[in-house]
């Protein structure tokens, strides 16, 4: 078998891994109603088969990680490569923290995170690709890897204190500080829905082979490459390339031509149809989420509330910050040390002020934020939970949304 | 209690004046060498093509036209007959005309002066060291420098004879 | 009014204490029965802070402002939004060289750019309001440590063994219990020596303490982030840097204000096998330092080679503080060196050959008998209004008009037109033109190994700068504090055994799951007391 057959076996394996390990987590923290049997025993049974479920998936993710590396180069240098790093290292970060609390509620909760986050990956292009000069470093190595780990218990800080959140938001409440609590539940929901929205449409739409070509406006390209260049789109265009010609359209409900042109102001590579990607993504996240709220016919934040009913929210609360502050010191070496490291020896300054450089610095500044207002009584518990909720947005916005948004320096590393 | 005092005076005093220069580090241009309308200009020595040295510094009192260009620019090959009719004219009015050639080989300035000739000096700039100190960019840039040293005016492109006329005035004041 | 600051236990507390520094008992006078059961706040163990005075005159004040969390947490996020804010539009000092901003955000981000720009958030990280924030981080960082060590050393040092009873109970975990085996408070020790706490003892009472150090960790961390950001300072007074230096290859250039010069030697790029993808560039360079006539203008500087390297991204070339990077490269083909031969077109005999520097060209060359004058070189040559000129400095088409005096020729000399490359030679005519002067000699270039082409510009990154190791100095110390304060966690455990009451107090700065199961472990193998489960040392008070 090839190295990259066996790479991409792997992946799909891991992620197989990981969907069963959850499973087995959920029937651990809800199946004692079926179970006849012992409560506890019943829990440990289906909580070890969860880990080595997740233990499976680690090692099949190991797999593709290895041979890909081996076949190429460390995979870690495009959209696709990181986004499987990062899945990887959130379930090592999960791992660590299962041995130390034991809770397959965590497993519950976590392993999600992971196999959406390599369904997201592999929305992105497989392919492997040679290194340019500028990331042939060690430190390319050192620097995403420690940083990615950091994140990944950052992501972990976050699912335990989305339990905290579910286990302890008041839904039968009409006081305005539980009303804002459920609708910042359900703003995480709606969140999480329209990410599993750019996810189907992207899968649904490459299942059907869909494709609309353009002509690139010539025009208003800071880039050295003035050529005319084509831009194919997979998601049927609601918005057009500013300026762009179409050339070819696949016909889709009917409709043969773009709804509008992108507005100008959205520049940069391949601007509209990030835009237009966007655009679905949301459109498809909130037709789901409309259709998930008529079958439940609740918050779907209530929802997902029974699951963790029983759960002690001061040892949630703790998960989550001890997560995070395994987390912190990583990421500080990681995400600033190395990057500044590495900086030095790529560009001849440590600091830049590039805008991935701020943003990593921003994520830092606000961990030092939730670790210092932890500090303050009245601060644990809700409050906190909250910040790791919103600081893994943060962290995902540093990582995707920069890169998406803001152009710069590291604009080489995807989408 | 009181030595407790002295250290907190101490320290924020500290903080002050590092945190203070810090703070105004930011309004000083990081490129002080800039040369700006209004600065005062900055100096050089440079030889001309018989090797003799030619000091700004030694020219202060004296209003200055410094024109940069180079024979591969046509605009500041155009122009150049007009400076030289203007440098004959305000002569006796101490005007001194330079011109600093942008970094071409003594040869190549040679040849060209030869078919082309000026009557005011023409320095070399061996790996655009002054050039670089005025900041010219693009070509030809003259500088006009009034008796005090400070930069009255710095005009970029072809000079017509009205404007460059309406300049010198201006720095004979 | 003053408040009677001396405890029960005899102490002599200063004011603001919490805690009775030596025996913990609350000193608060206002504490209600209700207080009573609530956890205790144990920071600094209660210990008064430097700031907390009474009757605070300005000093006092712009200590207490600083020496704050509160104030520390507000710089932090503040920070954090006006970084962000500086990243919507690009900022000022990616650009190279002057430009007109005001016209550049405006027509590229329209009325929102104008208004960036304006409010000065186009150059946020330079900006005398940025700087302002991060000095006032410094000074919370150092007044907030200078703040809390000293109160902090003094509650860690003061061991009184023999705590106040309310000390105990009022402990996050805690125990209030019956023993089953009498007074023997010993059976504790082996169990948590195993478990690496030391243990010191009295009569009846104990407290077993471990990893006492992890508190030092933020401060340590804080003090390493005052070394990074004076170093930071530092750099940007006295360190040198010069952006986009082009060295074309063959070529020796100074180095700006540093009496460095650097030679480009050879460039070389190599391909991944597509053919496409650049994998590697390669500067073989030499570092000469300027030894005599550096400034002297019109004389040849004297050079001596220091260093050599071949650099590449990530491999710059280093000399003292002195460091070059790689950061982009040009094709920028140009001519930059011929062997020339002349030849006697009546013998048809070689006379000889000379070297010509395309970048400085002598005035004259003198081949055997014959003298070669330059009236005139072009290093891009370009025909206009029947007239030659030369388009740029850069040799890409060199041509020279020689005048050769030699035997068999005039005295006066004779003109000759010369041009380098065979493609101009053509265009130009030259032979022809040679021919009607009536030429007896004719230079030309035997083959391609008599010329030196230059194929490749590379851009280089100065600096000089001796200010980077503190900067990771800091840096280290930073992450060992972070490393001390994360990973190991102070733990503290009194017991006292009284007439068959034993009683618990323990408090630890992180992972009170962790430190619950132990303490439980410990409380269960000894068998002093009946076995509980860990849940039972919960203060059963909940936080506000």
């Amino acid at each position: 078998m090839n190295l990259l057959t066996l790479s991409n076996t792997g992946f799909i394996v891991a992620i197989f891994g990981y969907i069963f390990s959850f499973v087995a987590f959920v029937i651990a923290i809800t199946g004692q109603r079926f179970s006849k049997g012992d409560v506890i025993t019943h829990t440990k049974r289906w909580s070890r088969r969860g880990i080595a479920l997740t233990f499976f998936g680690l090692a099949a993710h190991l797999t593709y990680f290895i041979s890909r590396w081996i076949y190429n180069h460390y995979p870690n240098s495009n959209l696709f490569e990181f986004m499987a790093m990062l899945a990887m290292l959130i379930t090592v970060a999960f791992i660590v923290l299962y041995m130390i609390f034991k809770s397959p509620y965590l497993g519950a909760f976590a392993m999600p995170i992971s196999f959406f986050m390599m369904a997201y990956a592999s929305v992105f292009p497989w392919e492997t690709k040679p290194l340019i000069p500028a990331l042939q470093s060690v430190w390319l190595y050192v620097h995403v890897t420690t940083a990615a780990l950091g994140e990944a218990f950052f992501a972990i800080g976050f699912a335990a204190g989305l339990m905290f959140l579910l286990r302890t938001i008041n839904y039968h409440s009409k006081e305005k500080k539980d009303i804002k609590e459920q609708r910042g539940m359900e703003l995480v929901m709606i969140s999480f829905v329209i990410f599993l929205g750019f996810i189907i449409a992207v899968f649904g739409f490459r299942a059907t082979g869909y494709e609309a070509k353009f002509i690139a406006s010539p025009v208003a390209s800071l880039s050295e490459s003035a050529a005319t260049e084509e831009i194919i789109y997979n998601l049927p265009p609601i918005f057009s390339p500013t300026g762009g010609k179409l050339v070819a359209m696949d016909s889709f409900l009917g409709i043969d031509k773009p709804v509008m042109e992108s507005p100008s102001f959205f520049k940069g590579v391949n601007a509209a149809r990030k835009l237009n990607t966007v655009v679905w993504s949301l459109f498809v996240g909130f037709v789901l989420y409309i259709v998930l709220r008529l079958l439940v016919r609740k918050p779907l934040g209530l929802t997902l509330q029974p699951l963790v009913r029983g759960l002690n929210p001061e040892d949630l609360d703790e998960i989550s910050y001890r997560s995070i502050a395994i987390g912190y010191p990583i990421f500080t070496l990681g995400a600033l040390i190395f990057a500044m490291i590495w900086a030095e020896i790529a560009w001849s300054r440590f600091w830049g002020w590039d805008p991935k450089e701020v943003w990593a610095l921003i994520s830092w500044l606000f961990y030092s934020f939730y670790l210092h207002v932890r500090l303050s009584r009245g601060w644990q518990g809700s409050y906190s939970s909250w910040l790791a909720v919103i600081g893994f947005i943060v962290i995902m916005f540093t990582l995707i949304g920069v890169n998406l948004v803001i152009a710069g320096l590291h604009s080489y590393a995807g989408v | 209690m009181r030595k407790n005092k002295i250290v907190q005076w101490v320290i924020l005093l500290v903080i002050f004046i590092v945190g203070g220069y810090a703070i105004g580090s930011s309004f000083i241009d990081k490129d002080e060498r800039g040369a700006e309308v209004g600065q005062i200009s900055p100096t050089f020595q440079l030889a001309d093509l018989q090797g003799e040295v030619i000091s700004l510094s030694e020219l202060k009192g004296k209003p200055i036209v410094l024109n940069f260009w180079g024979s591969f620019c046509e605009p500041c090959v155009r122009e150049m007959p007009l400076i030289s009719t203007m440098s004959e004219e305000y002569k006796e009015q101490d005007l001194v005309v330079i011109g600093v050639n942008l970094d071409e080989p003594k040869v190549v300035v040679n040849s060209f002066l030869r078919n082309n000739p000026v009557n005011y000096p023409i320095l070399l700039d061996p790996n655009g060291k002054v050039r670089d100190r005025f900041e010219v960019v693009s070509y030809p840039t003259t500088f006009f420098i009034n008796r005090d040293g400070e930069i009255d005016d710095i005009y970029v492109g072809e000079l017509e004879q009205a404007t460059l006329r309406a300049r010198i005035e201006q720095v004979l004041r | 009014m003053i408040d009677n600051t001396k405890c029960e236990c005899g102490h002599q507390n200063p004011v603001d204490t919490i805690l009775c520094e030596s025996c913990g008992k609350p000193l608060d006078p206002n504490d209600t029965l209700e207080d009573m059961t609530l956890p205790l706040e144990m920071r600094y163990d209660g210990v008064a802070r430097r700031s907390q005075k009474a009757n605070p005159n300005v000093l006092d004040r712009i200590w207490n402002f600083f020496s704050s969390v509160k104030v520390a947490i507000y710089l932090i996020l503040i920070t954090l939004i006006v970084s962000s804010l500086g990243t919507i539009y690009p900022q000022q000092s990616m650009f190279i060289g002057k430009m007109d901003f005001d016209t550049y955000y405006k027509e590229n981000y329209g009325w929102t750019g104008s208004v960036y720009h304006f409010l000065g958030l186009s150059n946020t990280y330079d900006s005398w309001w940025f700087r302002g924030l991060l000095v006032m981080i410094g000074a919370s960082l150092i007044i907030c440590s200078l703040d809390r060590i000293l109160p902090l050393y003094r509650a860690l040092s003061k061991r009184a063994i023999r705590k106040h009873p309310t000390f105990l109970l009022r402990q996050r975990l805690r125990l209030d219990t019956q023993t089953i085996q009498g007074e023997n408070i010993s059976n504790f020790v082996p169990l948590l020596e195993k478990r690496n706490y030391r243990v010191y003892q009295e009569e009846g009472v104990l407290l077993a303490e471990k990893n006492r150090f992890s508190r030092w960790g933020p401060y340590i961390n804080h003090i390493g982030l005052i070394i990074f950001l004076i170093a930071c300072l530092l750099r940007s007074m006295f360190a040198y840097s010069l952006d986009f230096y082009a060295v074309q290859e063959g070529e020796t250039k100074p180095i700006a204000d540093t009496g460095y010069y650097m030679k480009n030697e050879d460039f070389n790029v190599t391909l991944h096998p597509d053919g496409k993808t650049v994998k590697a560039y390669v500067t073989k360079s030499i570092l000469y330092k300027c030894v005599d006539n550096c400034d002297s203008p019109g004389k040849l500087p004297e050079l001596k080679e220091v260093a050599r390297h071949d650099i590449r991204i990530n491999d710059p070339l280093k000399y003292r503080d002195l460091s070059l990077f790689n950061v982009d490269y040009d094709v920028t083909p140009s001519i930059i060196g011929a062997n020339v031969q002349l030849t006697n077109l009546v013998t048809n005999a070689g006379i000889g050959k000379f070297k010509i520097d395309l970048f400085k060209p002598q005035e004259q060359y003198k081949v055997k008998d014959y003298v070669l004058d330059v009236m005139a070189y072009y290093p891009e040559v370009d025909l206009k209004d029947g007239k030659f000129f030369t388009k740029s400095t850069q040799p890409k088409a060199p041509a020279f008009v020689f005048l050769i005096k030699g035997p068999d020729m005039p005295a006066e000399g004779q003109v000759y037109l010369y041009f380098i490359r065979p493609i101009d030679k053509a265009t130009y005519n030259q032979d022809l033109i040679n021919e009607r002067t009536g030429s007896k000699v004719k230079l030309e270039i035997g083959n391609m190994q008599d010329v030196s082409i230059s194929e490749y510009t590379t851009y280089f990154n100065v600096t000089k700068d001796r200010t980077m190791p503190y900067i990771w100095v800091g840096a280290a110390i930073s992450m060992i504090g972070l490393i001390m304060g994360f990973y190991w966690h102070h733990r503290r455990i009194w017991i006292q055994i009284e007439q068959g009451r034993l009683l618990l107090g323990a408090h630890t700065n992180k992972n009170w799951y962790g430190f619950r199961k132990e303490i439980a472990a410990v409380l269960n193998q000894s068998g002093v007391i009946q076995p509980l489960d860990d849940q039972q040392l919960i203060n059963e008070v909940k936080q506000s």
